[in-house]
């Protein structure tokens, strides 16, 4: 074996050891696909659900030995951000697998398919976090988006959802061009000699006066797609219409796993790659976090359907986590990884509650929800509380998370966004509790004929339940999860 | 060691059990609950009472762990027994155990029983987390504990027009006094930078009596005002007479024996910053002197046999608010004790009576029960011998050493307090003669009236021991007595310091001042027995011939009235203006529905740009891209 | 910048070259317009249904797949040249490549995609 080929082999063994969560999930969902699937019977293709919850697990437990380090010729880096973010990401396909179950038996679309694209979009997002070259970035993004493109169309017969899928794909091949454009500018602007952030941070800054407007336009058009990715205003479009053609346990999913994952790459791209430029990105991105603020909150007042009503709270949520990206330091980076975390438990519960009522039909439009308090006191004060605590009211969840992120915000002097930030927030509260008092001071509208309540699945029921609990005292657990947060670092 | 904690949480277990569990389980089991934990709680008080004798400095404390630490304030979840604290906790819990006995049997016809007992639990808790807290914040919260199950025992007959609105009265009153309470409290903060009682007294040992101006004297007003609030002196006493709208035990329990003595206990419990602040004990001897004469005449024409009581026991907390503000601290205190004692008693059988009478609360239309109800009778006279001042019974030796005190501080103060004494026996004597002796003037009411059962009649037997023998236990020095409470109570009032609690030498004419008063109280009460002996004749007769006087009292020198008109009316008129100005218009309207209406029009106007469209959308994209890159190319 | 100004040339002529030629032809050819014209033109035959055909989706899947392994083959060449300097490394990448491949491969097959009935 000659020098060149045993580099790259040492360089494989060695850069191996990072990405164990990512081969064994690639491996697992393809032996799930093929041959696996084939002794499955139709009718039980619903077993896959609790075996994607253990792969996931073990999974979990990989992100957790994995041990810091660099690989990949400084394409792939595991650090504390890295594995935090993992960490919050297999949590949330998780819990999306749990809250798939009830909804895909009732629609008689249990496949192997659905759990496969899961895992597989999974692995796109556990290399995102992980990116420490543009490169990377781009593919892992596009392995993410392209799985979730299928999984919000999945369910082919509805119309609705089809078309939300073809509008996802469409406008993601969009901004994923804007992307990739983008991050060839840059690799223009530095002389054609690399894409990796760490030697971008380095050159960067000093590119000579003749290409600062590449650089320029290339990190504005890489902060288009990623934004594109959270769904920041103006680039949130699709993200009304894919929320609420996809399947709900879908959408709940969407709000949390990819959301985390693009915050990472945001974070580790802004943070480390183009820090040295900040003075190009720092005031669209401002203008686009408030944007987001506002225009998320403002919009979601007169929705009709809860599933629209989150997708633009989780609009004005991005606005809200892109506080921690404009504040530059490791700290906001730990804050926004603790947003994430409340707001994955908080909306997790939320989308629980929607996909519980809607296994009769109801649940979609907010008009639904009117009386539920009378009909189903435990759901209507969960229901109740997951809304609150996203309103970011104390002393739950919600607030814990908002607080320290705005407090750090304000260190960084970032006042005239928190100021909106807050103001927002208000606004918030006033449709969060538009829905509260549909629940609890509307009298509940006749059921049809023979829709009785049915019981609730044990699964159901836990999420939920420990979604509440969790939202009402998770602030107790507050220094803990500080503690956590602290180790969400860059090397 | 005793678990100090176990004393207030064992009537708050019970308070808790009947509260969720007492309409399903039965009065026997509520009865039981209720009487059994707080009859726990006093042997536990009991046990803890010795324990602090043995104790150094005579004081046990336990502090269970940090309640509140911001900032520069650190205030400890801690319980004291000290001789003040351990006293009020053996009034508390002893002399509620029995009237939650009387209750039982006073109480047993009642839709709300359970509920009845629940509050009546609540209220044994606050209060000893009230004499109990080692902190002010503590106290505090016994305070305001206490003020709430006031409220829901004042209101407790809610399907009535006035026991709501009375409750709501005693709640807004005790409102004003509380703001003084936390204004007292943050002044000491700002002053000692703590608020555990224990802190401050140590700090202000090390004042100067010259520090008595300013902010300390302040301080102590404040606290004084709350006190007003919570014992019922003027101007914020108008709230205890109305309270009588509560069932009779919590009119004896709380609005008599306990709850109104409480600013009494708070100045104790504060005593040395109190005697750094002369001015402030002037004010509170001549508000307690005015008081005590002040209630007493209104007491002189009522009616209502409750009300008198409670007219009674306003004048007498003004007894002892004069003893405090005459520095007379142990003295103001053993007249809460032997107050407690009789003054329980006198409602309890004043219960009896009415329980008898089938809740007949006029005195004009009772009489002649002497025969019918001899074990209450008794009982009462007792009482009425005990509060009238007649040695050596106990309200002799506490109300006669609180006179004395008045004297060496004013004459002026004595001679008001002697003639609220010649009032006061004047009052119980026509009570009692309006009840117990003449005809019957309601002869249904009289043929079907019985003694009570054993349950009321053995409280009041327990009570009317203590009403006779209670003031053995401070014979005041003048009368070759040791005032043994004084020197009982002196590690807690003088806190290890040397001036602090009552300092002032005995000197003056001890014997003839309570020759002159003792005669007096005997004229009148004689008097009062012989006007109303044989019916309301003679009465009536007295009232024509004074009709100014007659009238005045018999409105209660109208305050009411004028609160109503010159407090409330513009009050009224200036939130009605408020609410539909401000309140209406600018808040809701400019404040609320005008954002509310904007975003909403806003909301709108954003759903216009989600047109469903995917062209659209990549449209706004890309020109939101274009936009971005146009506005911030520099 | 300066590397970059032949593609912006290529651009231009690009763009440039179809506007003239279209410009040219239009002032050139003569304009006689009839109805005849603008009917499809199918062999002189006249048309009996629309000219926009619905094909099989299978088609599509079938080209679908053969695009996968078009692109197989593409990777297949390098490697195949530069084998000797890969050695193992290109091998087992490789490997790992087919690998993937084919489990895909019998996912489709498993699926009855290539089954035309």
């Amino acid at each position: 074996m000659n020098g060149f080929a045993a580099g790259l082999w040492e360089s494989l063994v060695s850069g191996s050891k990072l990405i164990w969560p990512q081969i064994f999930l690639t491996f697992a969902a393809t032996v799930m696909l093929w041959p696996a699937d084939l002794f499955v019977e139709k009718a039980r293709k619903h077993v896959w659900a609790p075996i994607t919850m253990v792969i996931l697990a073990l999974t979990g437990a990989l992100i957790y030995l994995t041990e810091p380090g660099v690989g990949f010729s400084d394409m792939y880096k595991v650090d504390g951000l890295t594995k935090g973010f993992q960490a919050l990401i297999v949590l949330a396909a998780f819990l999306a697998v749990m809250l798939s179950q009830k909804l895909l038996d009732a629609l008689r679309e249990q496949t192997v398919e659905y759990y496969a694209l899961i895992l597989f979009s999974l692995v796109g997002m556990l290399t995102l976090v992980g990116a420490t070259d543009l490169m990377t970035v781009y593919f892992s993004i596009e392995l993410m988006a392209i799985c979730i493109y299928i999984l919000v169309a999945y369910l082919r017969d509805q119309n609705r959802g089809v078309e939300a899928g073809l509008k996802y794909f469409l406008l993601g091949a969009f901004s994923s061009g804007i992307l990739l454009y983008g991050m060839s500018l840059v690799f223009a602007a530095v002389g054609g000699v690399t894409t990796n952030l760490a030697e971008l941070n380095r050159l960067l800054p000093v590119v000579p006066q003749s290409s600062s407007l590449l650089v320029f336009s290339g990190v504005l058009m890489v902060l288009v797609g990623l934004c594109f990715k959270v769904a920041a205003v103006p680039f949130h479009m699709w993200s009304p219409d894919a929320y609420e053609g996809a399947p709900t346990p879908i959408t709940a999913f969407m709000a949390t796993a990819p959301k985390a994952a693009a915050m990472g790459a945001f974070l580790r791209v802004f943070g480390t790659g183009f820090a040295g430029v900040s003075s190009d990105w720092m005031l669209p991105l401002s203008y686009v976090a408030g944007a987001s603020m506002i225009l998320g909150n403002i919009a979601a007042v007169r929705q009709q359907t809860m599933k629209r009503l989150l997708a633009y709270s989780s609009i004005a949520h991005a606005g809200y986590m892109l506080l921690g990206v404009l504040g530059k330091g490791v700290d906001n980076a730990q804050a926004v990884w603790l947003y994430l975390l409340t707001y994955l438990v908080m909306n997790t519960g939320a989308f629980a509650v929607v996909i519980i009522l809607q296994g009769k039909g109801e649940g979609e439009r907010i008009d639904d929800f009117r009386g539920l308090a009378k009909r189903r006191p435990f759901l209507a004060f969960a229901m109740m509380m997951f809304l609150l605590s996203l309103a970011g009211i104390p002393p739950l969840v919600g607030f814990f998370g908002k607080f320290y992120l705005f407090k750090l915000a304000v260190e960084s002097g970032l006042t005239t966004l928190v100021v909106i930030a807050l103001v927002t927030s208000a606004i918030s509260a006033f449709y969060y509790l538009g829905v509260v008092n549909q629940m609890y001071f509307k009298e509940p509208a006749d059921l049809p004929e023979g829709a009785e309540p049915e019981v609730l699945s044990t699964g159901m029921t836990l999420i939920v339940g420990v979604t509440c609990v969790l939202t009402l005292v998770g602030t107790l657990a507050g220094p803990w999860l500080v503690n956590t947060m602290f180790r969400i670092t860059w090397i | 060691m005793t678990p100090l904690w176990l004393i207030p949480v064992l009537p708050l277990l019970g308070s808790a059990f009947n509260g969720f569990f007492g309409k399903r389980a039965g009065k026997g089991v509520v009865s039981a609950v209720a009487v059994g934990t707080v009859a726990l709680s006093f042997i536990l008080s009991l046990v803890a009472f010795f324990a602090m004798q043995g104790a150094a400095g005579h004081r046990l404390e336990a502090t269970y762990y940090e309640w509140m630490a911001t900032g520069g304030l650190s205030v400890p979840f801690g319980l004291v027994v000290d001789p003040l604290s351990g006293t009020m906790m053996l009034v508390i819990t002893g002399i509620g155990a029995l009237i939650h006995l009387y209750s039982v049997g006073y109480m047993h016809e009642d839709e709300g029983y359970a509920r009845f007992f629940c509050y009546l639990n609540l209220f044994v808790f606050f209060m000893l987390m009230l004499v109990m807290g080692s902190s002010l914040p503590l106290l505090f919260v016994g305070w305001e504990g206490v003020g709430l199950c006031s409220y829901l025992l004042i209101g407790f007959y809610f399907e009535t027009d006035y026991a709501p609105a009375a409750g709501l009265k005693a709640f807004l009153f005790n409102r004003v006094g509380d703001l003084g309470v936390a204004i007292g409290m943050m002044a000491l903060f700002g002053m000692f930078g703590t608020l555990t009682v224990s802190g401050i007294l140590t700090q202000a040992g090390h004042l100067s009596p010259e520090a008595g101006w300013g902010l300390l004297t302040f301080a102590t007003l404040m606290l004084f005002v709350g006190a007003t609030g919570k014992s019922a002196q003027i101007p914020l006493y108008l709230w205890l007479p109305d309270a009588m709208a509560g069932p009779t035990p919590v009119s004896a329990l709380i609005h008599a024996a306990t709850m109104v003595t409480s600013g009494i206990y708070l100045i104790c419990r504060l005593a040395p910053l109190f005697s750094l602040t002369p001015h402030t004990l002037t004010v509170i001897a001549w508000v307690g002197g005015a008081t005590a004469l002040f209630a007493a005449t209104i007491g002189l024409v009522q009616r209502d046999i409750k009300k008198v009581l409670a007219y009674s026991t306003v004048s007498q907390l003004g007894y002892m608010f004069l003893g405090l503000g005459s520095a007379g601290y142990a003295a103001g205190f053993f007249h809460v004790f032997t107050h407690a004692w009789f003054k329980a008693l006198l409602f309890l059988g004043a219960g009896s009576v009415i329980h008898a009478m089938h809740h007949e609360q006029d005195l004009f239309r009772m009489g002649g029960l002497k025969s019918k109800l001899p074990i209450t009778f008794v009982t009462m006279l007792l009482a009425t011998i005990a509060i009238m001042g007649f040695p050596p019974f106990s309200g002799f030796f506490s109300k006669d050493e609180i006179l004395y005190l008045a004297y060496l501080k004013n004459p002026a103060l004595w001679a008001i307090g002697v003639l609220g004494a010649c009032c006061t026996s004047f009052y119980m004597w026509r009570l009692m003669a309006l009840a117990f002796w003449g005809e019957p003037r309601d002869h249904h009411a009289f043929e079907h009236a019985h003694e009570s059962p054993w349950t009321m009649t053995a409280p009041l037997a327990v009570l009317a021991v203590g009403a006779v023998f209670a003031g053995f236990w401070g014979i005041p020095k003048a009368f070759g007595g040791s005032f043994a409470i004084e020197g009982f109570l002196a590690p807690a009032l003088t806190f290890g310091q040397s001036h602090g609690a009552h300092a002032g030498h005995h000197e003056g004419p001890a014997w003839l001042l309570a020759g002159i008063s003792t005669t007096l109280g005997i004229a009148s009460g004689a008097f009062g027995w012989w006007m109303y002996k044989d019916g309301l004749a003679k009465g009536e007769a007295l009232g024509a011939k004074l009709p100014g006087l007659h009238v005045v009292l018999l409105n209660k020198y109208f305050v009411d009235e004028a609160v109503e008109a010159y407090l409330l009316r513009p009050v009224r008129w200036f939130g009605n203006l408020m609410w539909k100005l401000v309140d209406v218009i600018l808040i809701d309207g400019i404040g609320v529905n005008l954002p509310g209406a904007l975003t909403r029009v806003a909301g709108d106007f954003t759903a216009l740009f989600q047109t469903g469209r995917v062209r659209n959308y990549a449209l706004t994209m890309g020109l939101g891209a274009l936009l971005l890159l146009y506005v911030f190319l520099k | 910048m300066q590397g970059y100004a032949p593609i912006l040339l290529l651009l231009m002529i690009a763009v440039s070259l179809p506007v003239l030629v279209w410009t040219l032809s239009r002032l050139l050819r003569p304009d006689f317009y009839s109805k005849a014209k603008y009917s499809t033109y199918e062999c002189g035959i006249t048309p009996v249904t629309e000219a926009r055909e619905k094909f099989n989706v299978r088609y599509y899947l079938i080209a679908v797949m053969f695009l996968v392994f078009d692109v197989e083959s593409v990777f297949l060449f390098p490697w195949a040249l530069q084998m000797k300097e890969l050695a193992l490394f290109g091998l087992v990448e490789m490997g790992i490549f087919l690998f993937l491949l084919l489990f895909g491969y019998g996912y489709i097959w498993s699926k009855g995609a290539l089954t035309w009935e």
